[in-house]
């Protein structure tokens, strides 16, 4: 199957005066259309800086990001992001902040209302269309965040540690949520971690890589059946794979 | 089930909570306050005896106004000094805003202008005031720009920290969407600047009316500075009070006007 993203010999220094700063060195790997792949490594290995590059908000200093066959240049509206924060807009409503990607493209108002009530009702917030963002939870922030990206029914979704800023068992619910959203809709996701659980509770593959600057370590299929839940977690080869996951991060 | 708030409502603010006599009592607050002034006032000349002319009565200054409004003065002049105080906060607004977007968006523009810009500031408006009424004369034109001076400043540096404010990952969430320029602007810079640029615009509106007052001053013609500068010369006392008056009056109203403005643009806020 041909890759839905590929990341090809990427290198990404941050220019500091001091000869630069090198986030990412010589980073390849492919990603298959509908596949979960999650990313992981210490933290300051340049995930978010490689996720950064996938969305096409920058560019690699060597080497490229290949989407549907041409090198990434700049965002797509058919790559959808959601960042470490929720980044809502407070002065929209929790439907308003969900519309604004189908504003964007100037989607009919009665269309684009009816696709985000559905997606309201898929993260679990209905009764909560005209609530500000300030009235939220983090949870509850993150869900509308992925809502919003989901929306305009990109092909790719790129999650920033999405789940980070949230407590266990929110991050617990926000787990089997995302796992159900993504059994329905089958997109290609590419989700940035550090918790190595998160990484095989979620992942058809887990991607480690080393610390700075962040080089492929490990590149590991994840075998566990479909769908998964959480008790999966206290079965014998989630356990082996965390282990395997953990020898290759250290 | 009973779970204690199970929907994570907002909870009220504090506000509605308050028992409502003390909300009746924030009501008498102002009428109580004027009272006392008002006996302060009058005191003073029980005590020190002032002559009228020096300190006139407020039994003195309301009869006065009364006279003043009924034959039209008052209303003339304060709707000169309002209009040229409207007209300049407008001009101001318009030229601070375009220019301060411009030199919050590019490192360049902010550059070549700032030193200028801050130049401009420590020359006092009354000593430019004259210049101004050499060229434009003492009509509506000159005291227009005279309020935009003034005004352009507060409201200038609040957009430029307000712009600067839009959060970074705001803006790349905005261009993973393809936003455009002008949606750009519309959808996050401008909801987003809006608290800053009405805190200028509240600056702004109470400054401009200090504007209008300076060029009447330098340039009399009419309005309440002009009535000001008419009455002390015929030790019109009273009438200096009650142009004072009407030029807080005016004050209070474009602020409360501003302050209105932003009860509704920022509900989201609070």
């Amino acid at each position: 199957m041909t890759p839905v993203l590929s990341i090809q010999h990427a290198s990404l220094v941050y220019p500091n005066g001091n000869g630069g700063l090198l986030a990412l060195d010589n980073l390849s790997f492919d990603v298959a259309p509908g596949e979960f792949v999650c990313v992981i490594g210490p933290s300051g290995c340049g995930k978010s800086s490689m996720l950064k590059l996938f969305s096409g908000l920058r560019r690699p200093t060597e080497g490229q990001i290949i989407f549907e066959g041409e090198p990434l240049v700049h965002p797509r509206r058919r790559i959808g992001v959601v960042f470490q924060k929720a980044n809502l807009m407070p002065w929209r409503t929790v439907l308003q902040n969900i519309t604004l990607p189908l504003e964007l493209e100037r989607v009919p108002g009665e269309a684009a209302m009816s696709r985000a009530r559905e997606l309201v009702e898929l993260v679990g917030l209905a009764g909560f269309e005209n609530a500000r963002p300030r009235d939220l939870s983090g949870g509850m922030e993150q869900r509308v965040a992925i809502a919003r990206a989901l929306v305009h029914r990109p092909d790719v979704l790129l999650l920033d540690e999405p789940f980070g800023s949230l407590d266990a068992l929110t991050r617990e619910r926000m787990h089997l949520e995302l796992l159900r959203i993504w059994d329905r809709y089958r997109k290609t996701v590419i989700m940035v971690t550090h918790s190595i659980s998160e990484a095989i509770l979620l992942a058809d593959r887990v991607i480690v890589l080393t610390a700075r600057p962040g080089r492929l370590r490990a590149d590991l299929p994840i075998r566990l059946p479909r769908p998964r839940t959480l008790e999966q977690v206290f079965t014998p080869e989630f356990g082996a794979l965390v282990t395997q996951v953990r020898a290759a991060i250290e | 089930m009973a779970v204690a708030n199970p929907l994570n409502t907002p909870i009220p603010s504090e506000p509605n909570f308050k028992p409502r006599s003390l909300r009746a009592h924030r009501l008498l607050l102002l009428p109580v306050s004027l009272a006392v002034m008002l006996l302060v006032w009058q005191s003073a000349i029980w005590i020190n005896g002032f002559p009228a002319f020096i300190l006139p009565p407020p039994a003195r200054v309301w009869q006065r106004m009364i006279i003043a409004l009924s034959d039209g003065t008052l209303l003339r002049h304060t709707a000169i000094t309002l209009s040229e105080s409207l007209g300049g906060l407008a001009v101001g607004l318009a030229v601070a805003a375009a220019l301060g977007y411009l030199l919050a968006r590019s490192r360049t523009v902010e550059r070549l202008l700032a030193p200028y810009i801050v130049a401009s500031q420590s020359v006092p408006v009354v000593a430019i005031a004259p210049l101004l009424i050499i060229w434009f004369g003492s009509g509506l034109t000159s005291k227009v720009l005279i309020c935009a001076l003034i005004v352009f400043f507060p409201v200038l540096i609040n957009v430029i920290v307000g712009v600067r404010s839009v959060e970074p990952d705001l803006r790349d969430l905005m261009r993973t969407l393809r936003a455009n320029r002008w949606q750009l602007f519309f959808h996050l810079e401008l909801p987003a600047a809006m608290p800053m640029l009405l805190g200028g615009l509240k600056i702004g509106a109470t400054l401009s009316v200090i504007g209008a007052v300076v060029g009447e001053f330098v340039g009399p013609n009419n309005g309440l500075g002009s009535l000001i500068t008419a009455a002390r010369n015929q030790f019109d006392t009273a009438l200096v009070f009650v142009a004072v008056i009407a030029l807080i009056a005016i004050a209070m109203g474009m602020y409360g006007t501003v302050a209105l403005l932003e009860k509704i643009l920022l509900a989201w806020k609070d």
